[in-house]
């Protein structure tokens, strides 16, 4: 049953697409038919979610790590020749971000109501885009990932390009331009596995000597782990592979330097289309390296933890300047994004247990504090009719209700305490200082090892925490721009311009999220414990060590 | 030595016969008095003649694959060396006639009218006599034939490409071809001579068993190289690609498709043929040698690649961006056929041949595709200029869709054909240590990202001067409702037609040998000694 619900999620939206284009269908029932599919989607996750936590074994697919992390798993054969699986399951780590991607869901296309331009279009490429998501987060063969992960780049590419500002055009083949440059470094990786895995995987990933594009089982494949590992055979080939990877999946997160299309993609898409881009296809990046680059190349992850460290910090500070600078709003917020996966990225990279669990947290947290951000300012876009921060102000005075939610939204960006924005920053900061003891116990190929590596984590460490300073500015200091001030007569809203009921259901949902992921951070933490601890295997020696 | 003609090797040239046939009959029974008033009437009769004869060469060719009715794929040359039978060659002719074919539909149903019902004939003739050049092409394993079946697949190209008399555009492509032509074919004469200088002979087999015996010299070097150059001209690899884009635009739409695919094919299987050949007869001292002349092949096929995906950035005419894509997946393949040199494990290059025959598939249908749907828009809106295609997706949705999944998979897409085809290639690369064949190939495909693009931000993005519905006949529908098929068919499930490429791909050295009356009819000397080959593909 529960096997049936993994994949229902992935093919109900294709059907649901596929009801929207239907001849007879018009637009309001488009809009009634992707609704219906992302609550029926929603309504599944949650079903998965609670068999899934109410379980104690249920099917497990590892029988040489112990622990059963992925379950419900369906493994068809899809193409023989180069041995590629349609092997689907769910485990605690993709669980969180679909819950996240479903919960989105309802709400963007609830944000979405108001699209008039080819509404059935709209809805049918939201729909596919809900495939691929779902897909991406739920496939465990590397090819059908990647096969997942350019399925949800196509109708991102039109929903930005068709639907988007003055610059779509411009915005949507950079973005399609940039996020494919990173598939491809995927497809490399791809390539190495088909030759290097068949000669030495021994367990979980030995197919009869085809290759095996299977990700748990080459992260747990002794083999494979230690071909892959420092003195294997392979290790130079794992050190190019961590770099690819690495570069596939910090684009699509985005760290700088790849960072360029993201202020470009955000600013002309519309609404909706940014709230799910910031809320879920960047998570899709970090998710990428929790689930492959980390478990499969565990060592190189050690040796590469230094550059990964300085790109998420450079990213933090970088990032939050950016923001500072902008005087378009949105543009602000996305920037902000930049900043905030950051933390991300740092907290992965210092390889100790808050760091990954920071890291985790803060993508939810910033799923949900972004979606809102994003929808903060559409809803104000959609009746000025600008966002330039230095001509709004008074809108506290002028619109309350709609103020009120907004700091809840934006403080949650902020990183307040109590809000969802604040666990993952400091759980990331924790784990940062908290790698001090294991790299300087750590072998010399790893980077900074030595009695020294006190003074450079704790200059990265001061200089990420400086990140969140840095937000505090840009945040208040746009607050204070938009929404204090003498109300003025050009933002006051009567009648239907007045924020409507729908939008308060958005904005109230998501800030209802915000502080419950804030007060109760634990929750998103439990659900991911048990697989963190089966997968991050390979590094449970340093967090012995580490001390977190 | 006695030359006869053995009877029962001519039946397996059955395919080429029904295209023999029916060329005669296109140009005999149009002047004969009681059937001169029905070809004068309309085009039907000389059209109803070329989807028989088509057709009848096609179900021939896959009967002799298929081992139907007695039939069969011949296990060495006939007649004399001259040809090779094998399901290699037989593959890559199914693929040419079902393309040809599928043409010859899209000729009825879009620029039909554009030639006199007078020129018909004409017209069928050399489309027929031109896919009987390039399925020999795909068959030549002597030298001599080899020529032959170049200028036979050439001279007709030529004709058709300046069939168009009253544009003037039609008529320079039609020059510059024959003149590129001309030089290219004189420089290959001048090449097989300095081989048959050497050898004395021109079968291919025999002179690459010599090679790997004899050892390689200068002399010889040159000979190759102008074997290359004159099938470099077939494939338009650079520096002899000037003809491409001007030909393709200037010819008629279906003869630019015609040209893309049927031509490359045959052009292509020759030179899998040639470069198969000497890379499985290598010896030790001879394997620096040609491991240099693929590495130089490859390299062709990368400047080639390259160079048409640079190119197709600026264009705004539909055909001339398909011509650079043409040229720039000529460039892909040209990099493979190098690698069957190239490979340093002899028995390898039966396992490469396949993923040239997967992508042949590929290829042809994505371009089909993409031509037939560019033939309906000129024929509605009078013009080739992708600005026609502003807002396809409102005239018709159908078509719309089509085009950008056809450029898409011209690019690479996952779930479409090309995907599979690139990965292939890349695959088969890796695996022979050719890192910078997979490096071009893929830096290759992320450059071409943005001209596959183009056409698809047009039809989606651009407004239509007018939103009038783009009216499409079913015959059109049925030529990219197929080609839509293929594309999909081995884009989701590339099994089926990876297996099927495999079991086709065996040539006539890899097959076991037949009986020894075979061998001595038809083997001369050198050739009476060739090894027993390597067995079927195990992949």
């Amino acid at each position: 049953m529960n096997e049936l619900f993994v994949n229902l999620m992935i093919f109900v939206p294709l059907i649901g697409a596929a009801g929207c284009l239907l001849p007879g269908s018009n637009p309001s029932l488009s809009k009634m038919i992707a609704m219906i599919t992302a609550v029926v989607v929603l309504l599944i996750n949650i079903a998965l979610a609670m068999a899934f936590y109410g379980e104690a074994g249920g099917n497990s697919y590892l029988p040489a790590g112990g622990e059963t992390v992925v379950r419900y798993i369906t493994d068809l054969v899809w193409i023989e020749s180069v041995n590629i699986h349609y092997l689907v399951g769910v485990d605690g780590l993709s669980m969180p971000l679909l819950l996240l991607t479903s919960i989105l869901n309802v709400l963007i296309i609830a944000a979405g109501w108001n699209v008039e331009k080819q509404t059935k279009a709209f809805m049918a490429l939201y729909l596919v885009l809900m495939f691929g998501m779902n897909g991406v987060f739920l496939s465990l063969d590397f090819f059908l990932f990647y096969v997942f992960f350019e399925v949800s780049l196509l109708p991102m590419y039109f929903l930005i390009g068709i639907w988007g500002g003055p610059r779509k055009e411009y915005a949507a083949i950079k973005f399609f331009i940039y996020t494919l440059v990173g598939s491809i470094c995927l497809l490399m990786v791809m390539l190495g596995f088909y030759f290097l895995v068949p000669d030495v995987a021994t367990g979980a990933a030995a197919a009869g000597g085809k290759p095996s594009f299977n990700m748990i089982a080459l992260a747990a494949d002794e083999g494979v782990q230690q071909a892959f590992n420092h003195g294997g055979q392979f290790w130079t080939y794992a050190k190019w592979f961590f770099i690819l990877l690495f570069i596939s999946f910090a684009i699509k997160v985005p760290a700088v330097p790849f960072h360029t299309w993201l202020p470009d993609a955000h600013v002309e898409a519309p609404t909706p289309i940014s709230m799910i881009l910031a809320g879920v296809l960047l998570k899709m990046g970090g998710y990428a390296l929790m689930r492959i680059s980390y478990p499969i190349f565990p060592d190189a992850a050690k040796w590469a933890w230094f550059a990964v460290a300085i790109v998420g910090v450079v990213s933090i500070v970088y990032g939050a300047f950016c923001a500072m600078a902008q005087t378009d709003w949105k543009k602000l917020v996305a920037y902000s994004s930049v900043s905030h996966m950051g933390y991300v990225i740092l907290g992965l990279a210092v390889l100790t247990e808050a760091g990954r669990n920071g890291a985790y947290f803060q993508m939810i947290g910033h799923g949900i504090s972004s979606a809102m951000m994003f929808f903060l300012v559409g809803v104000v876009y959609e009746r000025a009719h600008h966002r330039d921060l230095n001509r709004f102000g008074g809108l506290w005075n002028t619109m309350p209700a709609y103020t009120g939610l907004a700091a809840v939204g934006f403080f949650a960006g902020l990183g307040l305490p109590l809000l969802c924005g604040f666990p993952g920053e400091v759980l990331s900061l924790m784990g940062t200082f908290g790698a001090i003891s294991w790299i300087e116990a750590a072998p010399s190929w790893v980077p900074m090892s030595g009695p020294g590596a006190g003074t450079t984590i704790i200059t990265l460490g001061v200089l990420a925490a400086s990140g969140v300073i840095l937000t505090a500015g840009y945040i208040l200091w746009m607050f204070q721009r938009v929404y204090m001030g003498p109300a003025r007569p050009e933002y006051t809203y009567s009648g239907r311009d007045m924020v409507n009921s729908r939008e308060y259901f958005v904005m109230a949902v998501l800030a209802l999220f915000a502080i419950i992921l804030g007060v109760w951070p634990a929750s998103v933490l439990g659900m991911i414990s048990n697989t963190f601890n089966a997968i991050y295997a390979p590094f449970s020696s340093l967090m012995s060590t580490a001390g977190f | 030595m006695t030359i006869g003609l053995p009877w029962s090797e001519v039946l397996t040239l059955l395919p080429e016969l029904c295209l023999l046939a029916a060329v005669c009959v296109a140009l005999i029974a149009p002047v004969l008095p009681p059937l001169r008033a029905m070809f004068r009437a309309s085009h039907g009769p000389m059209t109803a003649l070329a989807v028989v004869a088509l057709a009848a060469a096609l179900l021939s060719s896959i009967a002799m694959l298929g081992g139907w009715g007695g039939l069969s794929a011949p296990a060495d040359t006939v007649l004399h060396g001259m040809l090779a039978v094998d399901p290699f060659a037989l593959s890559v002719k199914v693929i040419i006639y079902a393309f040809t074919l599928l043409v010859v539909v899209l000729w009825m149903s879009t620029t039909r009218g554009s030639v006199r019902i007078a020129d018909g004939p004409d017209y069928i003739s050399l489309v027929l006599s031109g896919a009987l050049g390039m399925s020999l092409m795909a068959s030549a394993t002597n030298l001599l034939m080899v020529f032959l079946a170049i200028e036979a697949a050439s001279f007709p190209s030529y004709a058709l490409a300046g069939f168009n008399k009253q544009t003037r555009r039609s008529s320079e492509a039609s020059l510059k071809y024959v003149l590129i032509g001309a030089a290219s074919s004189a420089l290959m004469l001048y090449g097989l001579s300095m081989l048959y200088g050497y050898y004395g002979t021109l079968d291919l087999i025999p002179i690459a068993q010599r090679l790997a015996a004899e050892g390689m010299s200068a002399g010889l070097l040159m000979g190759v190289f102008g074997l290359l150059i004159g099938i470099g001209f077939k494939l338009s690899a650079v520096p002899i690609h000037f003809w491409c884009p001007d030909v393709f635009e200037g010819a008629s739409i279906e003869i630019t498709t015609f040209l893309s695919v049927a031509s490359k094919a045959g052009a292509i299987a020759l030179l899998v043929r040639v470069m198969m050949t000497l890379g499985h007869f290598s010896g030790e001292e001879t394997r620096g040698a040609l491991v240099g002349i693929g590495s130089f092949v490859g390299l062709v096929g990368v400047v080639t690649a390259t160079w048409g995906n640079l190119a197709a950035y600026f264009q705004t005419n539909v055909k001339r961006l398909l011509a650079y894509s043409s040229i720039a997946h000529a460039g892909y393949m040209i990099m493979l056929a190098g690698l069957l040199t190239a490979s340093m494990d002899n028995a390898q290059p039966a396992d490469l041949a396949y993923a040239l025959l997967f992508y042949l598939i590929v290829y042809a249908c994505m371009n089909l595709g993409a031509f037939a749907v560019a033939a309906v828009v000129a024929k509605e809106t009078g013009s080739e200029s992708l600005d026609e295609y502003a807002g396809l997706g409102q005239r018709n949705a159908f078509l719309a869709v089509a085009m950008g999944c056809f450029l898409l998979s011209l690019f690479g897409m996952p779930l479409t054909g090309g995907f599979w085809g690139k990965v292939r290639f890349g695959f088969e690369m890796w695996g022979e240590g050719m890192w910078w064949l997979v490096a071009a190939l893929v830096v290759n495909t992320v450059f071409s990202l943005y001209f596959y693009l183009k056409p698809i931000i047009i039809m989606v993005w651009k407004q239509p001067a007018s939103v009038r519905v783009m009216s499409v006949s079913p015959a059109m529908y049925g030529v990219v409702g197929v080609s839509l098929l293929g594309v999909f068919a081995t884009g989701l499930l590339p099994d089926r037609t990876t297996a099927w490429a495999q079991r086709h791909s065996a040539m006539v050295f890899t097959m076991p040998s037949q009986s020894d009356a075979t061998t001595q009819a038809v083997a001369e000397g050198p050739v009476s000694s060739r090894a027993p080959g390597v067995a079927e593909v195990d992949r």
